[in-house]
């Protein structure tokens, strides 16, 4: 256990920065709770698109993920004043807005419908683009557009517990341990269902993997 | 299906596959429209603030299934108790049907039936002893037909008949022959004949 933690810490990358980066958020809430209401803005401003992209990649839905983000600020905004500081602020708005996006899934289980956001080729620095560079651009545009699709395909299969400890550790970049913050259980669990998850999305884009 | 040969697509790892998904990004103008309609938002929410219980609410919203699991659990450990155990019994006190008696003794008619001779002597000849009589008593509770078969020895202060006897002329030759179904009235000091 102890050596996992070690790891985990080892690994990530600019740790020091990020302790810094809490303990500038800790002082802005402090200053929300006292009553600076526009300190919120920041945090609003610093969170806003990775707190979108968690809910975007969770219900595949851009329409609603901008609802559920909105609605996210909006908890947090309210319960601001029961936030201790005793997990970092970040953990606290991701589990927020996770937990907030799963009740939405569930009570919204029959009806759904996916609208996806479109890649930006020109910008975007992914290996895959590169990859894709040899090809001609429309032929680019098609495979990339099956590539995107068939990938939120095989998201959407998956339960929404694996797939949230996808997304946040394979797209966000969260640590195990924050993740288990996040989802309130243990990095065991973590680690499991992401290896589950890992294999069935392999299964699911066999043709398109290594 | 926009491509029907893989072999086309060029192979790459899951990991890979998946940051691909980092490049989703929504344009500047959803970013516009988003803040503005998250001020609205907030501000709707500083003007109306969820009620205490809005809190609690969402709690249970999430745990449902631990808040069902749990109150099923209490009500079944609820119902058992009862049925086994009745409503707040309490069966330990020995002193109860003295401790009654005497905190009610209006409502218990008490007749004397037999007394013991030997507790009477022992009353009558040694003064100390009279406030301690030993007599048997029935028991009848007030307006019920059914009795109760329900004798007790009485060894207590408050239940001695020394200076009721003593005092009362109808008992002066033998009073505890007396078969005429006189009724007493317990009182926390002697019985009082009606």
């Amino acid at each position: 256990m102890a050596f996992t933690k070690a790891v985990d810490e080892t690994l990530a990358p600019g740790a020091v920065r990020e302790q810094s980066k809490i303990d500038g958020d800790l002082s802005t809430v402090r200053r929300v709770q006292a009553g600076d209401v526009a300190a919120f803005d920041q945090l609003i401003l610093k969170y806003r698109e990775r707190l979108y992209s968690i809910i975007y990649n969770l219900c595949s839905n851009r329409e609603d993920a901008a609802d559920l983000t909105q609605e996210t600020f909006i908890k947090a905004f309210s319960s601001i004043k029961r936030f201790k500081g005793e997990s970092s602020f970040y953990t606290w708005l991701y589990r927020i807005a996770v937990n907030s996006t799963l009740s939405y899934l569930k009570r919204n289980r029959m009806r759904h419908f996916f609208s996806f956001e479109t890649i930006n080729e020109e910008v975007s620095s992914s290996e895959i683009v590169e990859a894709l560079s040899i090809k001609v651009k429309s032929e680019k545009t098609a495979l990339m557009n099956e590539l995107q699709e068939k990938l939120n395909e095989a998201l959407q299969k998956l339960s929404d517990k694996h797939r949230t400890v996808v997304v946040l550790y394979e797209i966000e970049g969260l640590s195990h341990h924050d993740i288990s913050n996040v989802m309130e259980c243990s990095v065991g669990t973590v680690r499991s269902r992401l290896h589950y998850a890992k294999q069935q999305l392999q299964a699911y884009l066999k043709d398109y993997l290594d | 299906m926009a491509l029907e040969n893989h072999n086309t697509v060029p192979k790459i790892s899951l990991e890979s596959l998946l940051l691909l998904k980092r490049e989703e990004k929504p344009s500047k103008e959803f970013w516009d429209n988003f803040n503005r309609d998250l001020r609205q938002k907030t501000l709707q929410a500083l003007v109306h603030p969820e009620p205490w219980y809005a809190y609690y609410g969402q709690y249970i919203k999430m745990n449902l299934y631990a808040v069902i699991s749990l109150s099923a659990a209490t009500i079944f450990t609820l119902a058992f108790a009862i049925h086994h155990y009745g409503w707040f019994t309490v069966e330990d006190n020995k002193n109860s049907s003295i401790a009654e008696v005497s905190a009610a003794p209006s409502i218990l008619e008490v007749k004397p039936t037999h007394i013991d001779s030997t507790a009477l002597a022992l009353a009558k000849n040694d003064p100390e002893k009279q406030s301690h009589a030993f007599f048997v008593i029935d028991i009848m509770p007030h307006k019920r037909v059914k009795r109760e078969n329900f004798r007790k020895v009485m060894a207590s202060q408050t239940f001695s008949l020394a200076p009721a006897y003593d005092n009362d002329p109808r008992f002066a030759s033998d009073p505890f022959n007396n078969k005429s179904h006189s009724t007493f009235h317990s009182t926390p000091t002697n019985f009082v004949h009606e």
